[in-house]
Order: structure tokens, then sequence, then C-alpha cells
């Protein structure tokens, strides 16, 4: 593909980028919107073998309509100029000049070492689910969804959908956190119908999984709650502990980031000039969040202000949703001892929690042990080990992402 | 649209992905695909329906283990979203791909670590 330029280059075909996207162009602006996946979406509107949910369908058909240039399975590796980005194809690279830059790079989820996490068919809960809507047959398996936040709900029903057996949801938050959540929820009557309709199968509160058992892939999961502890059989364990922001690209660009996420001023504009974020990489807040905050980012970049101000109440309500959701589903200090010193926290290089524990800080970790050095780059190990060990991720060096030769060297 | 291009010419279609345009991707939430393609995993040929990922082929041609890591332990899929790199597999002779993020082609040939 040829380099080229945009006004606005949108990264992430999420809600939050779709609708930057749509409301730049609806500006008149020439607008490009990226996504390392293959079709537009994101996690949340990932199409299930062709069925994209009704309010993806709207900013589909918008994007259309604006002429928003759709660029498939790309994956942003550098930001080798002021306003330029180098993007890496399956076949192909290219660098992509820009006016202005949305970031809406969305969330992944944070998975906590446990023994035997890393045996096959042990997914993320997401994970499970963004797999069994990309075809991998999930009919009749047995499935223990673990970890913690709504999203374990969303994902047993799915999963129930799709004919899977699912024996358990295990979540780590207690009761009393989980009831004052509910209580938030009853402003929210969408959100409390998904749960509601999840009534059915088992959903155990202050519960999770102490280890995974199996040979060459997982065959059953031992879960502790209280006192009790018991061994379940399952075909798959889904487990996700919450998500966490994807802000290595805002990294990149020298924008000042913070765990919880990108900070953003009222336009939705980093610390850097022409560079915005909208969506779950300003923190974790949800599709209605994301998507307002996604609009309000493409007003401002398209230049309409009195557009995006205009907004700014619809973003306060679902703020404060986020806020709850925070509160509700904050991870308990026991999970901190759920690795043993010799359970695997690296996947890529195969760094023993006990390795990475000996050392003083992130980077001592990496020089030492390889830790974060892998193909990951740190993207799992890195938000395991921010909440075992207190460690903020380090600033990042370009590729951001494993690139070809090619592609960095031109 | 005017005089522009069609979609499907201006944006890169890799041929790892299918050509995804903003009709198709609206449509399919109407009329679920009902097209099969085959290609190979292990040199076994396997069919899946159009638009599965190339981890979804592997699943259903029955292989559980994608990759051995730096130790000889087995792996599979994590994330399933292009993150942790477990799923990487052989495609046309590419290394490091990430299955999860590959939309099947027909004729491709996939090969696990296994």
């Amino acid at each position: 593909m040829p380099d080229r330029d945009y006004d606005v280059v949108v990264i992430g075909a999420g809600p939050a980028g779709l609708a930057a996207a749509c409301r730049a162009a609806e500006c008149g602006r020439r607008v490009a919107l990226l996504d390392d996946n293959p079709h537009p979406g994101g996690q949340i509107w990932r199409n299930p073998a062709g069925k994209a949910p009704k309010q993806a369908a709207r900013w589909l058909a918008a994007a259309k309509q604006h002429a928003v240039e759709f660029i498939p399975g790309a994956c942003v590796f550098d930001a080798p100029e002021p306003r330029r980005i180098a993007v890496e194809m399956f076949d192909g690279e290219c660098r992509l000049g820009y006016g202005s830059l949305i970031l809406a790079t969305g969330a992944r989820e944070r998975f906590l070492p446990f023994p035997g996490w890393t045996l096959p068919n042990v997914t993320g809960a997401g994970g499970l689910q963004a797999l069994a809507k990309s075809g991998v047959p999930v009919a009749g398996r047995r499935v223990v969804i673990a970890g913690s936040g709504p999203l374990l709900l969303a994902v047993a029903c799915f999963l129930r959908t799709h004919g899977a057996d699912v024996r358990l949801v295990a979540e780590q938050a207690s009761p009393s956190a989980l009831l004052r959540f509910g209580m938030q929820l009853a402003r929210h009557p969408a959100k409390l119908r998904q749960a509601l309709e999840f009534f059915g199968t088992r959903y155990l509160t202050s519960c999770w999984p102490v280890s995974a058992q199996g040979v060459e892939r997982v065959e059953s999961v031992t879960l502790r709650r209280g006192a009790r502890t018991w061994t379940e059989p399952c075909d798959y364990l889904a487990c996700g502990f919450g998500l966490i922001p994807n802000i290595e690209l805002a990294q990149l660009l020298g924008c000042r980031t913070a765990a919880g996420g990108v900070p953003v001023d009222e336009y939705q504009q980093t610390s850097v000039q022409g560079v915005y974020a909208a969506g779950e990489v300003t923190g974790i807040g949800g599709v209605e969040l994301s998507t307002v905050e996604g609009e309000i980012a493409g007003y401002a970049a398209g230049g309409n202000t009195a557009r995006a101000t205009a907004l700014f109440p619809a973003r306060r309500q679902h703020r404060r949703f986020a806020a709850a959701l925070e509160t509700a589903f904050a991870l308990r200090d026991e999970l901190r001892g759920l690795p043993l010193p010799g359970t695997l926290v690296c996947r890529c290089e195969d760094v023993t929690m006990e390795r990475v524990r000996a050392c003083a800080n992130w980077r001592e970790a990496k020089l030492h042990t390889r830790c974060g050095m892998g193909p990951c780059q740190g993207r799992v190990c890195g938000g395991a080990i921010e909440f075992l060990l207190g460690w903020q991720p380090e600033s990042v060096r370009p590729p951001v992402f494993p690139a070809r030769i090619g592609s960095i060297a031109r | 649209m005017g005089n522009r291009r069609p979609r499907h010419e201006t944006a890169s279609s890799p041929k790892g992905a299918s050509r995804p345009t903003w009709g198709s991707a609206a449509d399919q939430g109407v009329r679920p695909t009902t097209d099969f393609l085959t290609l190979s995993v292990n040199g076994a040929p396997v069919t899946v329906p159009a638009g599965a990922s190339v981890s979804a082929a592997i699943a259903l041609a029955g292989v559980t283990l994608y990759r051995r890591s730096v130790n000889g332990e087995p792996r599979a899929p994590l994330c399933g979203m292009g993150i942790c790199f477990e799923c990487s597999v052989t495609i046309d002779g590419r290394a490091h791909c990430r299955s999860c993020q590959v939309v099947c082609q027909p004729g491709m040939e996939v090969r696990t670590d296994a």
C-alpha cells in the first residue's frame, strides 16, 4: 500500500474509533480508520460469523456514507516523525501522515498467573468469546468462567447461546461490593437486563481459580471460595481479571499516560497537540462511554467544537457508571498469592514468579530474566506484574509491535 | 460516495484478511454466510465457514497445540485478540503469524509447531 496523507487518522475500529471516524468525516475531513483486526467493530462488536449487532450496523452504515477509508489488518508499530505513523499489514507496510490522530486502541484483559494457566484451552474470558466469534467451536464444551467484572456475565451469556455447557462463573468480588454496584445498575436498564438474562448458570461471588490441571490441555480447574476448595472438570477455563487500557501507542507518541489510562482534556485531546484519545484507552468505562468519547474526539478533530460540547452531559453520566464499576470489581489482595514461586509469569520467555520477584524493578527484571522481552512485549505479564508487585510499565521503544525487518528498515 | 473508488479497492486487503467493505460487514447482520472453503492444517484438509479465523481452522482440525514455549511446554491461544502471540503459526511459509487475526483463504497452508 502506498504512503498517504489524511486529515484525520483513527487507530482502532471499535465503538470509540468508529464513532470518532464517522463524526470527523461528517465534518468534511478525509478520514482513515485502521484496525489490527480483519473486520471493524472492535472486541465488543466483533461479528460472530456474520451477525453484527444493531448499534454496530448504524455506525458501519454511517462510515460508509461519509466515505471513511477502512484499513484492516493494519498494525501500527512506529511513529518515525511528527504527524506520521508506520503501519505493517500482512503483505506490506506504509507510512500514513495525519493532521489529527485519534487513539481508540481499546483495552485488553488482565491475566493473573496461577499454576496451570499456561495450559492449552486456558484462555481469557473475552478471549474465549473472541475465539468463538471467529469460528472456534464451543458447542457442547464444558466451560468454567472465572476472574472479575461484568464481562464474565456477557461471556457466559454468549457462550451459552452458542451451545457451550457453562458450568459456573466464579467472580472474585464480594457480594456486598456487587450489591452496591447493582444499585448503580438500576440507573442503567440495558446493563441490568443483560445481568438478569444470565439468570440460570451458577454465579459464585468471592470465588476464584487457584490452579488448572491437565497434560496437553486443561482438564480441570481447582476453585476456592472461603475455606472450601474443590475441583471442576472442564474443556475450557476462561479467565479474565478485568480490563487494562492499551496505552503503548500513546506512550510512543509522547502523550502523558497513567496506569488507569491516557489522561485527556474536555475535548479528548491528550497532552500532545493534535493527538486525541477516546474509549477504553482513556480508562475502562464500557461501550456507551466509549462511543460518546469517540464522538467528542471526532467532532473536536473535525473542528466542530459546538457539537462536541453538546455531548459533555452524556459523557458525564456514563463516567459515573465507570467509577462504580471500578469500585465494585476491585481485585482482592488474596489474588496476589495466586502464583507459586515456580509459576510462569512471562509466557513468551518462560520466566517464573520467583525470578521476577528477586528483581528490584521492571528494568532489572528485563535485563536479568528477559521478562516482558518476548513477542507480546509485556502486554500479558505487564498487567499481572502491575497488580502483583506494583511495578508500573516503563517507557516504550519502537517497534511497539513485532515488525518485519523490511518494514522497519526502509 | 460519488466518484470515489469502491472501498475494497482503496483499502489494503492483505491476503490473510477477507476483503471487508462497509456494506458486507453491515449486510452480514441480516444474512449469515453459508459459504465454506477448504485449506490445510499440518497437511490435512479442513473445511471452514467463510470468514473463520485460522485459529478456528486449527481447532476444527482437532489440533490443540499451536506452539511449544522456549522450555517446550504446549501452548495455545490465550487472548483471542492479537495481543499474546501464543497462537503464532506458519501460514503459507510465513512464520510467526497470529492465527487469531488472520481470516482463512482457500488453499492456505497452515503449520503449527506440533
